[in-house]
């Protein structure tokens, strides 16, 4: 009798002490997950102003099937943006200059001498709203407890390896098996989304090449052409990876981010799909964005075609 | 001669107030031992310390000469009991309950499961679920699957509840032929006296959680017409004991 | 043990003679091919939905998380309370077995069962990938598959663990598998409000055989998470065991 309640007793006292200690050791131990959150918050926070160099690429089997670079200079302070953007596509290159202003959005081609300005009151509310609020964290908590549950285990996926100058690496590897289902249920769905979508911007290739000056028709065409990724049959992501650097400051110096998607095309032909975005950060609150004085100049005011929709 | 059971001092209190009051019984080998009382007054309970269903507050309990807590397998195995009610997994069919025991006891023949089915009279609904079955023959398949493993001891707990004239006969018979063949010790309990009369060598009469009297039945019908007036007239001495230990504590 | 292969063989059988269990059994075949009708019905629609060699994890992901918690909560609403409501706990008990023994059958046969029931969904989903699986997803990892497999098996163990804890306290099957349902949707719930939580909650390692599908998950996060289940395991198992020896039958 006593020696089955030592027994059991025993086991109850150390199982019980292990599941504490190793669940402390989760709780407490300071993932790549957690590291790069609190990059993430750390840059958010207390970003002022920022350049930003940024590369997307889309290859197909390893081809080229368009980029785009751009080099932007922000101050959130002013909500200013200045910068250029590089697209290289099927169809040719373009470079296009852009500042955000006070009177809109500036857009130009290099090809042209017209600059495009379009207004967004709405956005302009919105603004003055989240200034309202930006003391307060930029993630609140319980948004962040929601994120972390989402994530649930893949958060042990994260890896962060610490350099000797003091930053860090933080990397995530995932490959299809470990992609959850409900994610990857949505690859087909996306890919079709796509494809409805360019249908629905696109009447007839005649029109865009009329009016082929207009930098917003430009960069869909440049950068998503979407007949080119018309992945139809068997669509699946293959991997995904994302690689961080974190300088000593705790900030965000680089961001990688790659996505690979699997799948067919309408004629059978097997296609790999590489998404890559690279973007770089520097200039950490000394960047000062450029602005330009649009008086002599030729301008066009554009609508928005999609205000409508996001009164709805 | 050899004791196949020993109760020493066993008590058992339920929060209800009811329960075991500091019982000593012995069963020798080869009695059939008829445990009387009326509703509630404990024998379930102490059938059910006996088999390790409940363990007692206090006391000590030993079958075939070893502690029961210490080796209850090894006491077990020599052990048929159906307490409180028969009551079965009703999905399975006679045939099936009766394999799934006698899995327990490596020994068991096969043909085994047809001969007690045979004994107690359900050879005929063998493969019918326990679901269709009527009081009467779970009852009766209580029976087969206690005496399956040929134990020494067999603990009956109102084994004639729901069986009808020609199954009481048959249940007396049973329990005869088998204290008789092969010298099983039998503890069976009953609220009816009429029907243990004429079966048991020997008597205990249980009140309100007390064995109030024991007795070999030879003996106690040379004093009495009946076991039942006996019977009788110790449930009403045993209630004036326990008014008057009532009345006792109050002055 | 005394009478715990007799136990345990009994335990089980009584699992076939209830149907529900081979109905179980049944659900757990046919959910992968009728994933895959589906993904044939949608073809209009979506395209063909890949079935790749990566189809038997993602099948497990809802098993994990649904149908075997399920499974586990009827059966054991069956091993325990509905065995105390209808009285027939004692028809084992009256055995030579032991509390132990008798208790270990039940949790090792529930513990066979859902082992058949992953051994079912790994093998129809594997099958489904070679004749319907879309060539070219890439190569079929045997070795990672089983390791997945494994770690969803243990997980699914300390889970049953903390729920037969849990029947310990409900003498009506019904009772318990409305409160095991509820109490599990909870659990899987409170980490959208309270941080923290999963690292201590069992029901948060459902998933956890994703970690043993990874290059990159360090050892010791392995072992940590790993000794946390084996733990919790052993912890409730006793606990369990307690309640169940204290049982008055």
């Amino acid at each position: 009798m006593k020696k089955k309640w030592l027994l059991s007793g025993s086991a109850i006292g150390i199982s019980g002490a292990i599941m504490l200690a190793t669940g402390l050791t989760a709780f407490a131990g300071t993932s790549g997950y957690e590291d790069y959150k609190a990059a993430l918050k750390n840059t958010a926070q207390n970003l002022e102003s920022v350049t930003v160099q940024a590369d997307a690429v889309l290859k197909d089997n390893g081809t080229l099937l368009s980029q785009a670079q751009s080099n932007l200079k922000a101050s959130l302070k002013n909500e200013a943006v200045s910068g250029t953007l590089k697209i290289n596509g099927k169809v040719g290159s373009q470079n296009i200059s852009l500042y955000r202003q006070p009177e809109g959005l500036v857009w130009k081609s290099d090809a042209s001498d017209i600059y495009y300005v379009k207004q967004d009151k709405a956005e302009k509310n919105d603004q003055e709203a989240g200034k309202v609020t930006k003391d307060a964290a930029w993630l609140s908590s319980q948004e962040e407890t929601v994120i972390d549950a989402l994530i649930g285990n893949l958060k042990n996926e994260f890896t962060s390896t610490s350099e000797s100058d003091g930053s860090k690496k933080i990397s995530l590897q995932l490959e299809s098996a470990q992609i959850p289902a409900v994610v990857q249920a949505l690859a087909p769905v996306a890919f079709k989304h796509l494809a409805y979508q360019s249908e629905w911007n696109r009447p007839g290739d005649s029109g865009t090449a009329a009016e082929g000056s207009d930098p917003e028709e430009l960069f869909q065409q440049g950068l998503l052409n979407a007949k080119d990724i018309a992945l139809t049959d068997g669509v699946q992501i293959q991997s995904i990876s994302l690689n961080a650097v974190v300088n000593p400051a705790n900030e965000i110096q680089s961001q990688q981010f790659d996505i690979t998607f699997t799948g067919q095309d309408a004629q059978g032909v097997a296609h790999t799909l590489t998404a890559s975005l690279d973007v770089q950060l520097s200039a950490f609150n000394g960047t000062t964005p450029d602005s330009i004085d649009l008086s002599g100049k030729q301008v066009q005011q554009l609508k928005d075609d999609h205000e409508g929709r996001h009164h709805e | 001669m050899e004791s196949i059971a020993k109760l020493t001092g066993v008590s058992k209190e339920f929060r209800n107030g009811r329960g075991i009051r500091g019982v000593n019984l012995v069963l020798q080998k080869g009695d059939i031992y008829g445990l009387l009382g009326p509703n509630g007054a404990g024998k379930t309970t102490l059938l059910k310390m006996l088999t390790g269903l409940i363990s007692p507050s206090f006391g000590s309990i030993s079958l075939f000469g070893q502690n029961l807590e210490q080796s209850f397998s090894a006491s077990m195995r020599k052990v048929g009991c159906m307490i409180e009610s028969a009551d079965f997994y009703d999905y399975v069919t006679a045939v099936q309950y009766l394999k799934l025991n006698a899995n327990f006891y490596p020994d068991i023949r096969p043909q085994r499961i047809a001969e007690v089915l045979e004994a107690v009279g359900l050879a005929s609904f063998a493969k019918e679920k326990i679901r269709h079955y009527s009081t009467g023959m779970k009852q009766k398949l209580a029976m087969a699957s206690s005496i399956l493993h040929n134990p020494e001891l067999v603990i009956w707990d109102e084994p004639t509840n729901g069986l009808d004239v020609e199954g009481v006969v048959h249940f007396r018979s049973l329990v005869k032929q088998l204290s008789a063949d092969q010298g099983i010790t039998f503890l069976i309990s009953s609220h009816m006296i009429h029907e243990l009369e004429q079966l048991c060598n020997r008597v205990g009469i249980l009140h309100q959680g007390v064995l109030i009297r024991e007795g070999n039945v030879q003996e106690l019908l040379t004093d009495n017409i009946s076991l039942e007036q006996y019977y009788i007239a110790e449930l009403q001495k045993g209630k004036e004991l326990m008014e008057n230990g009532r009345l006792e504590s109050r002055t | 043990m005394d009478g715990l292969r007799a136990g345990l063989k009994n335990e089980l059988l009584l699992m076939i003679y209830r149907k529900k269990t081979m109905f179980f059994f049944l659900v757990s075949v046919l959910i992968p091919v009728l994933f895959i009708l589906l993904f044939h019905a949608l073809h209009p629609i979506l395209g063909r939905i890949a079935v790749s060699p990566s189809y038997p994890v993602q099948m497990l992901e809802i098993y994990t998380v649904f149908l075997i918690p399920l499974f586990m909560f009827v059966e054991i609403a069956d091993l325990f309370p509905q065995e105390i409501s209808s009285r027939t706990l004692k028809l084992a008990l009256l055995r030579p077995i032991t509390r132990l023994g008798a208790y270990l059958a039940k949790f090792l046969a529930l513990g066979v069962a859902i082992g058949i029931l992953l051994l079912l969904l790994g093998t129809v989903s594997t099958l489904c990938n070679i004749l319907f699986g879309i060539p070219g997803t890439g190569n079929l990892d045997i070795f990672g598959l089983l390791k997945a497999y494994a770690a969803a098996f243990l997980s699914m163990l300390s889970l049953a663990a903390l729920f037969i804890f849990i029947a310990q306290f409900f003498r009506s099957a019904g009772g318990f598998l409305v409160f095991s349902i509820l109490l599990y949707t909870g659990a899987k719930a409170v980490p959208y409000f309270i941080n923290g939580f999963s690292f201590f909650s069992i029901t948060s390692y459902t998933d956890w055989y994703s970690l043993w599908l990874s290059h990159t998950v360090s050892t010791g996060r392995l072992v940590t998470t790993s000794l946390f289940l084996l733990s919790s395991l052993l912890m409730f198992l006793t606990i369990g065991y307690i309640l169940f020896d204290r049982k008055e039958v």
